[in-house]
């Protein structure tokens, strides 16, 4: 079905939207929780969580693009979980790795809170991205939106695994120096 | 207050056609493949440039050797002396604050041994001091590691086994007599201290290290990467480091992004040119020995360090 007759089922309140969702976008969002959460358990209720949520946003939204609309719900979903379980130095999956790495990229001994708006740092993270060479924002993007294991990155995209931590340490620390230039942090 | 989790879930600001794009490659094998094609395409686009655009237009696409000055903070290493030659190797703290230019290269951990010789070295090269080149040669001596070459001024004396000192001998952990053969090939007494130094070091040295300059120098030491291009099959880096006291020092560097050797030539400033170290590095013979890195060297960890 596409994406489209799905977001149609959600404004129409009809039940198959959320069967068909389950059936084309279950594995997608299984995955996206699973490497947050690290267990299987959490990725289902958290995917089954991502179902209601979507429901109880349509309408009145009407996605663009259904899959990176359900994958941000998810995302949220498993990080607000993994937070609440606080759960992050005691096996909470490859998110511990990726949140371990993100550090390079936050200065110590700031406060940003007061400067920095969510929506805004979306909005700064958005735009550095979107500049980046399409092989370093491939591996970016697969590290930091999919928290996608190193291993399971070199086998889908053919690069060895130096060449993807070397690319993501250049890439974090770009980050880091845009992110104080915008002063976001 | 922004932590990593709130960066994480800030990366819901990525653009929709930029998770979708690796969307498809993690959950699509045939986009996958796709995209791997891209990347001959890519390689194949790169090669072209490389003719229609020349060899400092590659350099700049391949990107993989870099200079950068390090974020601050202070890291554990395991460090090589210099001055030691390989001898021993440190535990230190470098930090990355004082450490003035790194270089690191893409590498994968495991590697062939390489051995270097000197080979051809050109004769016709003059203009190093008074003496030509080649002269200067003959009066000089080399002593070093496979991977390490020390050309001595005809000041410096690599020095006899019954020159080793005393206090040396007591240090070290074995017999008399082969500590001093030991000492005799790692010191030389003459002033100035070593002139030229060339290293060689295999990928297995540099995965996932860096090349650190001046991490213990002053803090208003300069180093200035003064040239990057290429040079034959492999990427240049020229680096001149200049101290407070009025020393500098030039360093060359040239790394072959297939074979992943990179080959350092230091020498004190007054003494040659880069032009110098450039030929000097033509009639430097790299040959793999077939050996595994491995089976050659696999208890030392470290950080390839200059503590010019």
């Amino acid at each position: 079905m596409e994406d489209r007759e799905i977001v149609e089922l959600y404004w129409q309140r009809s039940d198959l939207a959320i069967s068909e969702t389950e059936q084309k976008y279950g594995r997608y969002c299984r995955s996206i929780a699973y490497n947050i959460c690290g267990r299987h358990e959490d990725a289902e209720e958290c995917v089954n969580d991502t179902w209601l949520r979507a429901w109880n946003r349509m309408p009145d939204q009407r996605p663009a693009v259904l899959s990176a609309f359900l994958g941000c719900i998810t995302r949220n979903i498993a990080i607000n979980r993994i937070k609440a379980k606080n759960r992050l130095k005691r096996g909470g999956g490859e998110a511990v790795l990726a949140l371990d790495e993100l550090e390079d990229c936050i200065p110590g001994g700031t406060d940003p809170e007061k400067v920095l708006v969510e929506r805004e740092l979306e909005k700064a993270i958005g735009g550095f991205v979107s500049r980046l060479p399409e092989a370093e924002r491939m591996l970016f993007v697969l590290r930091y939106w999919y928290v996608a294991s190193i291993d399971e990155i070199a086998e889908k995209t053919g690069f060895s695994k130096g060449k993807i931590k070397s690319s993501l340490f250049r890439t974090r620390g770009k980050l880091r120096r845009y992110l104080q230039e915008e002063g976001l942090c | 207050m922004l932590d990593s989790l709130a960066l994480l879930r800030a990366m819901n600001g990525i653009h929709e056609e930029d998770v979708i794009m690796a969307g498809n490659m993690l959950f699509h094998k045939q986009k996958a493949k796709h995209f791997k094609t891209n990347r001959i395409l890519t390689i194949a686009l790169a090669a072209a440039l490389i003719f229609a655009l020349g060899a400092t237009a590659y350099a700049i696409y391949r990107g993989s050797i870099h200079a950068r000055v390090p974020e601050k903070g202070t890291t554990e290493y395991h460090l090589l002396s210099g001055t030691d030659s390989g001898a021993s190797t440190e535990l230190l703290h470098v930090d990355f604050a004082k450490t003035k230019l790194a270089l690191s290269f893409d590498v994968p951990a495991d590697g062939l041994f390489p051995v270097m010789r000197a080979a051809g070295l050109p004769g016709e090269e003059s203009g190093w001091r008074k003496e030509s080149f080649y002269e200067m040669l003959d009066k000089a001596q080399y002593f070093g590691l496979p991977w390490e070459m020390k050309l001595l001024s005809p000041d410096q004396v690599q020095i006899n086994p019954e020159q080793v000192p005393e206090d040396r001998l007591r240090e070290a952990d074995m017999d008399t007599e082969t500590a001093k053969s030991w000492y005799t090939n790692y010191l030389y007494r003459g002033p100035g201290g070593e002139l030229l130094r060339i290293d060689l070091y295999g990928g297995y040295r540099l995965h996932g290290k860096e090349v650190i300059l001046g991490a213990f120098a002053p803090e208003d030491t300069k180093a200035e990467a003064v040239k990057e291009g290429t040079f034959g099959e492999y990427q240049l880096v020229e680096v001149r480091m200049s101290y407070p006291d009025g020393r500098a020092h030039k360093h060359l560097f040239l790394f072959h992004p297939e074979k992943y050797w990179l080959l350092q030539i230091s020498c004190t400033d007054d003494l040659a040119d880069f032009s110098v170290l450039e030929k000097l590095a033509e009639g430097i013979e790299i040959r793999e020995t077939g050996l595994s890195a491995k089976s050659y060297e696999d208890k030392i960890d470290y950080i390839l360090a200059d503590l010019a």
